[in-house]
């Protein structure tokens, strides 16, 4: 398919006003009149609540109203359940308890909100936060995973037996039966630990209650407006054509804004109706880390079986899920892990079983990777041992077990995200990984620049890992198209952005059918009164399930077009083409009609329109994909360690990805970088460091340490396109693939820098001190 | 509620801190409003030392070098007074935060502030500098070996006010180095950072002073190691041993930011490699 | 409002070139001062404790984080934010250099970068690779990796040697 916009490096659109501080966020919204909000939240991470005192604070100057649980009444009730468990999965257990707007009984994470003030600034609603007085009981504190099961262990949850939040079972094969024919078996304890998703936008809430149009309009730094409107209607009792949610420019998503229905979420919409004022409520960085879902805390019991030869006969993998303190997300997450520890190799015997705890830690959503970078770390280290273990290199023993191309689509078997058993729609991965090899010079640095450089004494490291993803997930976006009167392109669709350049690769797809330029296309995203059907902006799904709205909207325009102008140029539809913002004759170039002009047209004062027809050039259009579209990708790396501090430096960071159908290069390229970014502060800098008693020790940005400039390195990206059959632009997700390989490419390479060290790595995030720790015992040993 | 007092000059300055509950200091406020951010009630009320001439510029005069506690890591950083007689100082300015915090922070709030690892203190304690504290009555000098008292505490009354550090001008001849270890390569607070001043004759140890941070309650000398090295000759073997007796010398702790053995390890690497550069030059 | 009188303060500031007269606060930052009392929310907010870099504004031609400015500390001063920067439409180079390599991916770290980028552009006309990362190393951003921050100060660079008579 040769095209005109689709896959160009075109720049985006939504820039100039980013550019110029122009561009509205939740917290540059100001309406007259506007109140604002501070919350009490608790410095115990598990406590009963004994009684509470607001008095003083209701008391001081400027305080509006003061809220707690006792004072919402019949109106306090948890949030929904946004995900329930897969119904398709036998015997799974899953005990939802959901987080609630305010602590009624007992706190169960540290930030829990316990009350909210209403105050004419937030000056002095923080200052009224201090006048409140609570007696809490503390509690012991449930932060082990392995301790949160034992009997005996403090309940988060008083009413369940114990922490058990959830148990689910899947298997293909015969695992039992694979190890009994097996060379070599492998079993290993594999821990991935807790991080923030710490976008540089704090998450916030601004709503404007009109009591006499009975109109609530609510700005909220969401990935999921049409769910938060859909919930917000149900919980407040209003009209959907009463309610409008709008996602405006949202600094970062990552997942965490997702989830959608936070305690705030619920209750600055219900004050704002019972005191009939607009309320701004924005986090600050501190709530932040306490109070916005948190992700990867996992420990696998992992076994892997192989031949002599390297061939895997079978994965068995048992592991604990920290779910946090509430699970209202469901078992995406860990499903995710369950459906990505296989990798991208054919195993034909698996079997994984997940215990989901409760914690009394901030509650654990997706964030950007969502269970499936644990998933690949785990089988990559197994690759890794196992291929020291056998004698075999480790790009062959990863080569020898890839899927090939010919399996495509490959029955994976293990039920994923969408609830259906996950289906490989298509690929072709050993091309993926050599071209990585060769953009890396991976055999030119084994046999000669390692040698070389580590007879300088240099601790020279090279790690290679591939991986798969899958991506766009249903169930559905939708998205309607316009011709204005002036010639340009209105769209509409329902999901959210949080910086993936919609605007922009949106309009591409626009522009491709409609032959108008990017600029003349405008997208509107994340605004509930402009398109009001569909889910949201995560899994890696904008591009392949939106982008195919929009898509098909398009498509039935361009019909709409070429029907009207053939009509009134009189000459039959093949012989005409849409270009530069006219629809005209190929051959007579200069016979032709502006799409403004045949908008108006289309959308006539006076006489007689012909039955069936529909006035306007506007189309609005659906898609669902039967299941989601699966990408691939390996990830190189050269690094250079400072043996006795520790300290790394990545010298070279080469990506390649299929994700089918390239949009944007520009974009695209720009998501990858920011994905691995998030990736090397997953492996190496960042990790949430919880004590016994549930505080988080590192709770800014001064201690929790995200990759600054100097950090990170040049990322060299290649493509290769296996287009995805399962939608008309070939396209799959590619927002979360960059952070997917990163923590087990670093393990690999650290261990190849440091080879006579001694050293197996089976945890991720590491940091030099961890390093360090994990040498010293072999140093003392050597000693 | 918050109060604050702009002083035009040093005198008006000190005539506001000679009460009974004197105002906190503000500079850069870099560190300081960060701190009440977290516990406002505990700042009621600021001095602020931005219009207070006195307290600005970098001299030398007559054999010293003269810091105003208000000069800014920025200006301690592009200092070509600094560059020449004491790189060790300005090598550190430029180690510490990021250009936004190194324009607003200052050296006086660096001291002051008293972190065991605070960036300037190793370098201006292996300068041996002095510390001139002002207060409305009187003006005291006290060396800055002796003049912090554990995290956050010096023997800075609440009363003084600290106007100027400085230091004997240095030998043409000596060398200093400046190296910290910090989690992240930008913008981080040390794990570890040591100065050393040292004064070597074709490779002999005249005199050296090394001093460390973030491995003790204080920024703290080594003065074993450094009576040890002295009149000896530099080679891989006295710096291998110098770098193990510095690890006994030290009594650092496990918090959030590292663990003491990795501490440990660390200080006696950068004392190996502060020593090495020496050797090299 | 409602702190009494005595807390407030009389400030004199020069914003963007304009001279700004208001009675505000007397512990009023400078970055709620732009956000909140003159409306110009170009500046972000986005750990208040001076580590990400989102409220940089050049002050008196200098980076600060405006989070850790007190505004009646800095009375008389000159304020310069990421509203300064272009004329109506017209982009600066810097601006134009971003847009074109796609160094803006959710833009809220961007008006601190494009601060921080300016400052160092005009003190160093040629930034190698790593003294741009340097200078760009108090503004973090969770996006983009800075690959495509990089270059595109990189290239503004080039473009304002090129101009340069």
């Amino acid at each position: 398919m040769t095209t005109k916009f689709i896959g160009k490096r075109v720049k985006r659109n939504e820039d100039p006003r980013l550019l110029t501080g122009q561009a509205q966020f939740v917290d540059d919204v100001e309406i007259p009149g506007m109140l604002h909000a501070a919350f009490l939240r608790s410095d115990y991470a598990h406590a009963r609540l004994l009684s509470i005192d607001v008095s003083e604070a209701r008391k001081r100057a400027g305080v509006v109203a003061v809220f707690t649980a006792e004072d919402m009444g019949d109106d306090w009730q948890p949030g929904p359940p946004l995900v329930s468990p897969p119904p398709t999965v036998k015997d799974v257990i899953f005990h939802s308890r959901r987080q609630v707007p305010l602590v009624k009984d007992k706190v169960r994470h540290a930030g829990e909100a316990i009350a909210v003030v209403i105050a004419e600034s937030r000056y002095i609603a923080e200052d009224a936060v201090e006048d409140i007085l609570v007696e809490f009981e503390p509690l012991e504190a449930v932060i082990d995973l392995e301790k949160g099961l034992e009997a005996g262990s403090p309940l988060v949850h008083d009413d369940l037996e114990s922490n058990l939040a959830a148990h689910l079972f899947q298997k293909k094969g015969d695992y039992e039966a694979a190890r009994e024919k097996a060379d070599l078996v492998i079993a290993r304890r594999i821990v991935v630990d807790r991080g923030a998703a710490a976008a540089m936008e704090n998450r916030g809430i601004v709503t404007d209650w009109d009591k006499k149009s009975q109109h609530l309009t609510v700005w909220d730094t969401t990935q999921a407006p049409i769910p938060i409107r859909n919930g917000l209607v149900a919980r407040l009792g209003l009209s959907e054509h009463k309610v409008r949610v709008i996602a405006p420019f949202i600094g970062g998503g990552f997942g965490p804004k997702m989830m959608m229905f936070y305690p705030e979420e619920m209750l600055i919409p219900w004050v704002s109706m019972k005191l009939n004022r607009p309320i701004k409520w924005i986090e600050d960085r501190r709530e932040n880390f306490y109070a916005t879902t948190q992700e990867r805390g996992q420990i696998h019991d992992v076994e892997i079986a192989l031949s002599k030869d390297g061939h895997i006969l079978g994965l068995k993998d048992i592991f604990l899920h920290d779910t946090g303190a509430y699970d209202p997300y469901g078992l995406t997450t860990p499903l995710n892990t369950q459906c990505h520890v296989m990798g991208p190799y054919d195993i034909k015997n698996f079997t994984s079983e997940v215990s989901v705890v409760f914690t009394n830690k901030t509650l654990v959503t997706p964030v950007r990777g969502a269970g499936r970078p644990q998933g690949i770390y785990i089988i990559e280290r197994l690759l890794d041992i196992a291929a020291r273990e056998l004698g075999i290199d480790l790009i062959a023993i990863r080569k020898r077990n890839l899927i090939p191309p010919d399996a495509f689509p490959y029955e994976h078997e293990i039920i994923d995200q969408a609830f259906a058993p996950l289906v490989l729609d298509s690929g072709n991965y050993w091309p993926v990984m050599e071209k990585a090899l060769e953009m890396v010079g991976y055999d030119q640095f084994i046999e000669y620049e390692q040698p070389r450089l580590r007879a300088e004494g240099k601790y020279v490291g090279i790690g290679v890992i591939p991986f798969l993803e899958s991506t766009g997930v249903g169930p559905y976006e939708g998205a309607r198209v316009t011709v204005e009167a002036s010639g340009k392109i209105n769209v509409a669709t329902g999901i959210g952005t949080q910086g993936q350049g919609h605007f922009t690769s949106f309009a591409q797809i626009v522009a491709e059918q409609l032959g108008v330029a990017v600029c003349d296309v405008r997208i509107v995203t994340g605004d509930t009164a402009e398109f009001h059907w569909g889910t949201g902006t995560f899994a890696s799904r904008g591009a392949v399930v939106a982008g195919n709205a929009i898509h098909a909207s398009a498509s039935i325009v361009r019909q709409k077009v070429l029907k009207l102008a053939s009509k009134i140029l009189k000459t039959p539809e093949e012989e005409l083409e849409l270009e530069d913002g006219l629809v005209r004759v190929i051959d007579i170039p200069h016979k032709s009609i502006s799409l403004g002009e045949l908008a108006l047209l289309a959308n006539p004062l006076r006489g007689a329109v012909q039955p069936g027809t529909e006035p306007g050039l506007e189309a609005t259009a659906y898609f669902g994909p039967q299941y989601g579209a699966t990408a691939f990708g390996t990830h190189a790396m050269i690094l250079e360690i400072d043996p006795e501090t520790m300290m790394l430096e990545i010298k070279r960071y080469i990506t390649v990805e299929d994700c089918g159908t390239v949009l944007n290069p520009l974009i695209l390229e720009g998501q990858i970088h920011g994905g691995v970014s998030m990736g090397i502060g997953n492996a190496y800098y960042e990790k949430l460091h919880f004590d016994e008693n549930g505080q988080l020790l590192n709770a800014s940005f001064a201690d929790y340490l995200i990759p600054s400039a100097t950090e990170l390195p040049r990322i060299e990206v290649g493509h290769v396109e296996t287009q995805s059959p399962l939608n008309e632009l070939g396209a799959k997700g590619v927002g979360e693939a960059g952070t997917l390989p990163v923590p087990a490419l670093f393990a690999q390479a650290i261990e190849n820098a440091l080879n006579n060290r001694d050293l197996e790595i089976l945890e991720t995030p590491l940091s030099p001190n961890r390093l360090y720790e994990l040498l010293r015992p072999n140093e003392e040993k050597s000693r | 509620m918050t109060q604050i007092l702009v002083p035009k000059d040093l005198q008006e300055a000190l005539e506001l801190l000679a009460i009974d509950h004197p105002p906190r200091l503000l500079a850069g406020g870099t560190d300081l409003l960060v701190l009440r951010k977290d516990n406002p009630e505990k700042f009621a009320s600021f001095l602020v030392l931005e219009n207070v001439r006195e307290l600005c510029g970098i001299h030398k005069e007559n054999n010293r070098i003269r810091i105003g506690s208000r000069a800014t890591h920025s200006e301690i950083e592009h200092s070509s007074i600094l560059m020449k007689y004491a790189p060790v100082l300005a090598h550190a300015a430029a180690e510490i935060g990021s250009v936004q915090i190194r324009n607003r922070g200052t050296i006086g709030g660096n001291i002051v502030n008293a972190s065991p690892a605070g960036d300037l203190i190793p370098a201006l304690i292996a300068l041996d500098a002095v510390a001139e504290l002002h207060s409305l009555y009187r003006k005291r000098e006290i060396p800055l070996r002796e003049f912090f008292l554990g995290p956050g505490r010096t023997v800075c009354r609440l009363n003084e006010l600290l106007v100027a550090i400085h230091f004997e001008l240095p030998d043409a001849r000596e060398h200093g180095v400046f190296l910290k270890i910090g989690p992240r390569k930008a913008v981080a607070c040390s794990k570890v950072n040591v100065a050393v001043q040292a004064l070597m004759h074709h490779r002999t140890v005249e005199w050296i002073r090394i001093a460390l941070g973030a491995v003790a309650p204080t920024v703290i000398r080594a003065p074993r190691t450094e009576a040890w090295l002295q009149g000896k000759r530099l080679s891989p073997e006295l710096i291998a041993e110098a770098r193990a007796m510095v690890r006994e010398e030290i009594s650092p702790i496990t918090d959030i930011r590292s663990t003491v053995e990795y501490r440990r390890h660390v200080a006696g690497v950068l004392i190996e490699r502060a020593l090495e550069s020496s050797l090299s030059k | 409002m409602t702190l009494p009188e005595s807390d407030k303060q009389p400030v004199r500031l020069r914003v963007n070139g304009e001279s700004i007269e208001r009675v505000i606060p007397a512990d009023r930052t400078l970055l709620l001062f732009l956000r909140d009392d003159l409306g110009m929310t170009g500046t972000k907010c986005g750990c208040e404790i001076g580590e990400c870099g989102a409220c940089t504004v050049l002050l008196d031609g200098n980076p600060v984080c405006s989070c850790l400015v007190l505004v009646v500390a800095v009375d008389g001063a000159d304020v310069l934010t990421v509203e300064s920067l272009a004329d109506g439409d017209n982009l600066t180079d810097l601006q134009e250099a971003f847009l074109d390599h796609d160094a803006v991916h959710c833009g809220f770290c961007t008006p601190g970068l494009l601060m921080s980028a300016e400052f160092l552009l005009q003190r160093n006309p040629e930034p190698t690779e790593l003294e741009i990362r340097t200078a760009i190393s108090g503004n973090l951003c969770r996006c983009t990796g800075y690959v495509q921050i990089v270059e595109a100060i990189q290239d503004a660079a080039a473009r304002r040697r090129a101009k340069a008579p």
